[in-house]
C-alpha cells in the first residue's frame, strides 16, 4: 500500500519497518489509518462523523512473531516514536485508538494457536486471536475458556488481556486475570519477560499481574497460557422476578455468600426491565428480573439451582421458569447488533460500569443515577443499569447513559460527555467504588487516574517510568503520559 | 447516494465489529480496513464529504469477494455486501474506477467475456441447437479455466441420453459488469442473455455457474419479467439429483475408495440461492457416503476468495483466502474436496498448487463422470 505524504525521516521508518514485517505488514495509507483511529468510544465516532481531525498515526504494522514484536519495539526506541498496541480495536475507553505520528502495532497477526495441554488444561496461545476462533478451536475438542463478553466476536485474547475484561459467565469462572496462568510480554526495553509456568506461587509477588490491563502501556503481550474447562455437561436457567433493585441486589448477595457458584447472574434495575428485557428478549415484567444459570456436573447443577430458587423465593423472588433467562442466553449477542436501541449515534451514550463492596454499591447505584437524570434533565438524559458480574464480597453494575439531543455544536457536545462522565466518577470515588470494571481505562478515565490512587499513583508512574523510560508505550493512556 | 437501502446499512455498520471474525478478506489480511465495518466506515467519510475516492479508498472496495458472509452472520442480516458493490457503482460512475476495472468492462463489451473471446470449442464442441433440448451452460470461467467441467457434464448427458447442445457464443450473463460497478452495462447484457436462449427454445437450462444461475433465475425474472418463464433453469448439481432421483443415472459407488471427501459450499450457490443439498446428496450418491464438512459450511461457509470479480482482479488475495479455505479441508483431512462452481475451483486451484497442498479438487460434475 502507498504512503500518504511521509517526509523522509518517515519513510525512512517504514522501510524499517518493512525489513521487520514486510511490504504488505507496513500500511500507511488513509483508507488503514482511519479504520485504525475509531474505536467503540463514543468520542471517536462521534469526532469522525463531525469532521473533527482524529490522530493520525504514522502506519498500522502486522507482526506475526514475538521476535518482531522485540524489532519494532527497538526500533520505536530508536526513534522515539510512540506505540500503540491494538487488538481488535473494539474497546469503549480510547485505549488503543491511535496517536498521532504513532505506530499502531495491530496484533491480529499473532493468532496461532501454539499447545492444548488436556493434562492440566490449558491452553497456550498468541494474543492476536479473535476470542470467537479460540473458543470453536476448543469447543471442537471438548473444551471452553468460559470467556464470553459481549465483544466474543470481534475482540482478541490481547485485547482481554490489556484491559482485564470479564465476560458474561464471569461470576463462575471470573475475569481474565483469573483466567491467564502465564503471560510473555515484549518490554519497552525490548526484553522479553515471562511470568512463572504455575498459577500460584510465593516466588516474589505476581509481577505478570503488572501487564493484566495495562492496556499496553507497558509492554506487548506476545503470548499467554489460559486456563480452559470441559465443556459442561448442563447448563440450567432460571428467571426470578424480584420485587425492586435492593431485594435483587440482597437475593444475589445471599446466593455468592452460600457458597453457590451460578455462571451467569444478571439483575436488571426497573428501567431495564421494563424496556430493554422486553424489546430485545420479549420478557414483559414490572420490577427487577434476574436471570441465573448454573453449569457443569449435572447433579451439581440441579442441587445448586434448587438452593438458589430457595434463597431468591425466600428474599422475596418469584420465580418465572427457565424460558425468559434460556431466551436471554440463546440470543445473549442480540442487543449488540445493529440497529441498537440503547448505544448509537445520533445519541450520547456511554457505559460507565462501576464495582463495589455489597454495602456501597447501592449507594452508588443511586447516586449516579441522580446524578444523570436529575443533574442534566435539562437535556434529557437517561440511565439504566443490570448487575452481571458477581463476587462473593460485591458486585459490578453496569450503567448506561443516552443524551438523545446532543447539542449541534462539536465543543459544546464534547464538554456535556464530560460533564456526565465526571458527575458518575466523583460519585464512584466519593462512596469507595472503582470504575471501572471491565472495559479499561484508556483516555476516556485516564485523567481520573491521579485522583482515584492519590499520592499512591507515585507507583504507577514509578513502574511506568523504570520499564519505559522513552515513554512510547501507548502514551496518554491509563493516565500516564501525555496524549 | 440514491440508495436509502445502502445508507440505512452504513449507518448501521460503521461503527460495529460484530461480523468481523467471518470476513474471508479479513482472515486473509487482518486489516480492519478489509472488513464490513471498515467498509462501511470508508464509504461513511466518502458520503460525509471527509474523503475522496482516492486510490487507497477505491483499491479497498475492490478487495471484496461480494461472498456475503457477513451478512448471514449479522443477527439483523445488513447487506454489506450490496454496500460494498454500490461503492464500487459509485466509483465507476465517478470515473475513478482503476485502469484494470475498465479495461475489464471493455474487454466484455467487446468480446463477450472478462477474459476475452473465448474458444467456441472449449471442453466439447458448440452444436446446433434444437428446440425443447437441454441447453448447457457452462458459463465463461468453465469455458476459460475448465473446459474438463464442459466435458463431463457432454459425458454424463450423453450416457442419460438426454439430447443436448450448447451456443458456440454464449455473451456475458451480466454478473461481471454487476460485480465491476457497471449496473447500467449488466442491465444491458442481462436483456441480451435473455433473448439469446428465447431464440433457442430450450425446455431446460443447465448452467455449471452459480453466478450465471443467479443471472438466470433472478435478474431476468426481475429486468425482463415474462421472459424465459416456461424455461426450466437448473444448476448441474440439481440436475443430477433429479437424473439420480429418475434412475437415469446410476454410479458405482466406489469412486472415492477409502479417499475422504469433503464438500465446499460455493457462496453464489449456497449463500444467495440456498442450494446446499443437491450437491451433498450427488456426493452420497456417487460415494456411498455423505461428504465430510468443513468447520463452516452451508450458510456459514467461508468463500474461496473469487467471487465479486476478485478472480480477475486481484490473484495475489484470491489465493491466500483460498488457501484458508483448503487448510481448513485439510484440518478435516479430505482428501478430495468437490464444489460446484467453476470459480471456486479455479481459485481453490491456484492456492493449491501455490502451496503445494496435497489435496485433488473437483467439480461435482467431473466427480459424477468419473463415478459413472
Amino acid at each position: 500500500m502507498r504512503d500518504s505524504g511521509l517526509n523522509p525521516i518517515q519513510e525512512r521508518v517504514c522501510n524499517e519497518l518493512r525489513t521487520i514485517v514486510g511490504v504488505e505488514g507496513v500500511l500507511t495509507d488513509q483508507a488503514e489509518v482511519d479504520c485504525a483511529s475509531v474505536d467503540f468510544w463514543w468520542i471517536t465516532q462521534h469526532a469522525l462523523l463531525q469532521g473533527s481531525c482524529l490522530p493520525k498515526p504514522l502506519a498500522v504494522v502486522y507482526p506475526t512473531s514475538r521476535e518482531e514484536v522485540v524489532r519494532i519495539v527497538a526500533l520505536c526506541n530508536r526513534h522515539r516514536l510512540p506505540l500503540v498496541p491494538r487488538g481488535g480495536g473494539a474497546g469503549n475507553c480510547g485505549g488503543s485508538t491511535a496517536i498521532s505520528g504513532a505506530i499502531v502495532l495491530d496484533t491480529k497477526r499473532m493468532d496461532k494457536i501454539l499447545e492444548l495441554n488436556e493434562k492440566s488444561l490449558t491452553v497456550r496461545v498468541q494474543p492476536g486471536i479473535i476470542q470467537k476462533h479460540l473458543e470453536e478451536y476448543l469447543n471442537a475438542r471438548g473444551y471452553t475458556m468460559n470467556h464470553l463478553p459481549a465483544s466474543f466476536t470481534t475482540s482478541t485474547l490481547g485485547g482481554f488481556i490489556g484491559t482485564n475484561g470479564s465476560g458474561i459467565l464471569s461470576s463462575k469462572y471470573g475475569k481474565v486475570s483469573d483466567m491467564v496462568h502465564q503471560i510473555e510480554v515484549v518490554l519497552p526495553s525490548g526484553k522479553v519477560f515471562r511470568s512463572l509456568p504455575v498459577r500460584q506461587h510465593s516466588t516474589g509477588p505476581d509481577y505478570s499481574r503488572l501487564f493484566i490491563g495495562a492496556e499496553g502501556t507497558l509492554g506487548v503481550v506476545t503470548e499467554a497460557v489460559c486456563k480452559i474447562y470441559a465443556l459442561p455437561e448442563r447448563r440450567a436457567f432460571s428467571t426470578f422476578l424480584m420485587p425492586d433493585l435492593h431485594m435483587g441486589i440482597e437475593g444475589g448477595r445471599r446466593v455468592m455468600q452460600d457458597g453457590l457458584q451460578p455462571c451467569l447472574m444478571r439483575l436488571y434495575d426497573e428501567k431495564d426491565t421494563r424496556h430493554t428485557l422486553a424489546r430485545e428478549y420479549g420478557i414483559e415484567q414490572e420490577g427487577c428480573v434476574l436471570l441465573l444459570g448454573f453449569d457443569g456436573l449435572e447433579r451439581i447443577v440441579e442441587v445448586q439451582s434448587e438452593i438458589a430458587a430457595e434463597l431468591l423465593c425466600k428474599g422475596g423472588g418469584r420465580d418465572l421458569g427457565e424460558k425468559p433467562a434460556r431466551n436471554w442466553w440463546e440470543n445473549r449477542y442480540k442487543s449488540y447488533y445493529p440497529p441498537n436501541y440503547l448505544v448509537g449515534e445520533p445519541w450520547m451514550w456511554d457505559v460507565m460500569d462501576t464495582v463495589a463492596p455489597y454495602e456501597k454499591v447501592e449507594t452508588i447505584y443511586w447516586g449516579m443515577r441522580a446524578v444523570v437524570e436529575e443533574g442534566f434533565s435539562e437535556v434529557g438524559a437517561e440511565f439504566h443499569a443490570h448487575f452481571s458480574h458477581w463476587y462473593d464480597w460485591g458486585t459490578s453494575f453496569y450503567p448506561t447513559f443516552i443524551v438523545k439531543h446532543v447539542p449541534k455544536d462539536y465543543a459544546q457536545s464534547v464538554q456535556l460527555y464530560q460533564r456526565i462522565v465526571e458527575s458518575c466518577v466523583q460519585i464512584s470515588i466519593r462512596n469507595g467504588g472503582a470504575m471501572n470494571e471491565h472495559h479499561g481505562v484508556g483516555v476516556k478515565l485516564g485523567r481520573f487516574m491521579q485522583e482515584i490512587y492519590g499520592e499512591g499513583f507515585e507507583l504507577a508512574e514509578a513502574v511506568k517510568n523504570g520499564l519505559d523510560p522513552m515513554h512510547i508505550m501507548n502514551p496518554g493512556k491509563l493516565g500516564l503520559g501525555e496524549w | 447516494m440514491e440508495n436509502p437501502g445502502v445508507l440505512d446499512t452504513i449507518r448501521n455498520c460503521r461503527f460495529c465489529f460484530m461480523c468481523r471474525h467471518a470476513c474471508p478478506t479479513f482472515l486473509a489480511t487482518k486489516y480492519d480496513s478489509h472488513t464490513p465495518r471498515g467498509f462501511a466506515l470508508l464509504l461513511s467519510e466518502v458520503h460525509e464529504g471527509l474523503r475522496d475516492w482516492t486510490e487507497d479508498f477505491v483499491e479497498r472496495f475492490y478487495q471484496c469477494s461480494l461472498c456475503g458472509l457477513c451478512r448471514e452472520d449479522c443477527l439483523f442480516h445488513w447487506p454489506e455486501d450490496e454496500l460494498v458493490r454500490q461503492a464500487r457503482a459509485e466509483i465507476a460512475a465517478a470515473g475513478r474506477a482503476p485502469s484494470s476495472i475498465k479495461h475489464l468492462s471493455s474487454l466484455i463489451t467487446q468480446e463477450g467475456s472478462p477474459f476475452g473471446r473465448l474458444d467456441p470449442a472449449a471442453g466439447v464442441p458448440a452444436s446446433v441447437p434444437a428446440r425443447g433440448e437441454v441447453l448447457y451452460w457452462p458459463g465463461c470461467t468453465a469455458r476459460k479455466n475448465q473446459p474438463e467441467i464442459i466435458r463431463a457434464v457432454g459425458h454424463i448427458l450423453d450416457a442419460i441420453g438426454s439430447p443436448w447442445s450448447r451456443l458456440d457464443d454464449e455473451g456475458c450473463c451480466g454478473m461481471p459488469f454487476l460485480d465491476l460497478g457497471y449496473p447500467e452495462l449488466a442491465h444491458h447484457a442481462i436483456s441480451a442473455l435473455a433473448d439469446r436462449i428465447s431464440a433457442v427454445h430450450p425446455q431446460i437450462v443447465v448452467t455449471s455457474c452459480p453466478h450465471c444461475y443467479r443471472m438466470l433465475t433472478e435478474r431476468i425474472p426481475e429486468e425482463r419479467r415474462g421472459s424465459l418463464s416456461d424455461v426450466q433453469v437448473m444448476h448441474t448439481s440439481e440436475f443430477l439429483v433429479k437424473a439420480i432421483a429418475t434412475a437415469r443415472l446410476r454410479f458405482r459407488h466406489s469412486w472415492a475408495g477409502s479417499r475422504i471427501v469433503g464438500y465446499h459450499d460455493p457462496c453464489q450457490l449456497g449463500r444467495k440461492l440456498g442450494v446446499y443439498e443437491a450437491p451433498r446428496n450427488v456426493i452420497l450418491a456417487a460415494t456411498g457416503k455423505p461428504p465430510v464438512e468443513l468447520i463452516h459450511n452451508r450458510a456459514g461457509a467461508e468463500c474461496c476468495g473469487g467471487g465479486g470479480a476478485m478472480i480477475l482482479t486481484n490473484h495475489e488475495l484470491v489465493t491466500r483466502i483460498a488457501t484458508l479455505r483448503l487448510k481448513a479441508a485439510m484440518q478435516e483431512r479430505v482428501d478430495i474436496l468437490v464444489s460446484s462452481c467453476p470459480t471456486c475451483k479455479t481459485a481453490l486451484g491456484m492456492a493449491r498448487d501455490q502451496q503445494g497442498m496435497n489435496i485433488d479438487l473437483v467439480d461435482i460434475v467431473e466427480m459424477a463422470a468419473m463415478a459413472l
